[in-house]
């Protein structure tokens, strides 16, 4: 008697530890599929990174995520996904994944993928692999596709 | 469009292939090769369509190929499929994912339009 007790006891925590198991498990699994579908580069660095309205930048930067400029940057910028709101402006030698311009974007640039805006102005060297212009947009200097 | 209305009108089908100097007063539809200069009010280029040479015109529309010297008084348009290579000038541009630009793009100061 003592002894199916038991047993069944047991069985019962076994199947207790087996569903936290594969909880945990889906939960793992939930995450992968909501990284994957940010991207694998920003993997590590979901948050964007933001240059706000009246912030001015000089300098260098790299990262591998997605940087959002609404004030204003000059210099080597190497990030992955670079996103210039309205009122944003950057300058310098720009290499990125994608980029995003609703602003001005000055420079010698080099990305797969940009998207340039209505109102916006891209000036300089431009090399890229897809290029989108929206009427209105101003793009000025040297395109090249590779 | 030029279908309808003839007057002015300068349509060039698919396999057929032009050289010279051509002033069209109205619109120009490209489907075959024309090598040489090219002016119109309005050029649309087809998919088959291509262009060697100088083309000038107020309204752009590129689904085929110009090479060397674009100026476009008012609107150029180049299509997913379009490939554009050279000097281009423009008033108003919109490049449609996956067009091919390569060269020099300079903006038109904004003048007068002559509608």
């Amino acid at each position: 008697m003592f002894g199916g007790k038991k047993n069944d006891d047991n069985s019962l925590d076994n199947d207790d530890v087996v569903d936290y198991a594969e909880i945990e498990i889906l939960e793992e699994n939930h995450d992968a599929v909501s990284e994957e579908i940010i991207g694998s580069a920003s993997q590590k660095f979901i948050k964007p990174s933001v240059i706000s309205e009246g912030f001015t930048f000089n300098g260098d930067v790299e990262f591998n995520g997605s940087l959002t400029v609404d004030g204003s940057i000059q210099g080597n910028i190497i990030v992955d996904h670079l996103v210039i709101g309205v009122a944003g402006s950057v300058g310098g030698v720009i290499k990125a994944k994608t980029i995003n311009v609703k602003g001005k974007l000055l420079g010698t640039i080099s990305c797969s993928e940009i998207v340039v805006g209505g109102r916006s102005v891209v000036e300089g060297n431009l090399t890229y692999t897809s290029i989108t212009i929206q009427r209105g947009g101003e793009v000025k200097g040297d395109l090249r596709r590779i | 469009m030029p279908e309808q209305n003839q007057n002015g009108c300068l349509i060039v089908g698919e396999g057929v292939s032009l050289s010279g100097k051509f002033s069209v007063p109205d619109i120009a539809s490209i489907s075959g090769q024309i090598e040489g200069e090219l002016n119109a009010r309005e050029i649309t280029v087809g998919v088959s369509g291509v262009l060697k040479g100088k083309v000038v015109a107020d309204i752009i529309d590129v689904r085929g190929e110009i090479h060397e010297d674009i100026v476009s008084n008012k609107s150029l348009l180049i299509r997913s499929s379009g490939k554009v290579n050279g000097n281009i000038s423009y008033l108003e541009l919109e490049i449609e994912k996956g067009g091919d630009v390569q060269g020099v793009l300079t903006k038109l100061e904004t003048k007068s339009f002559s509608v």
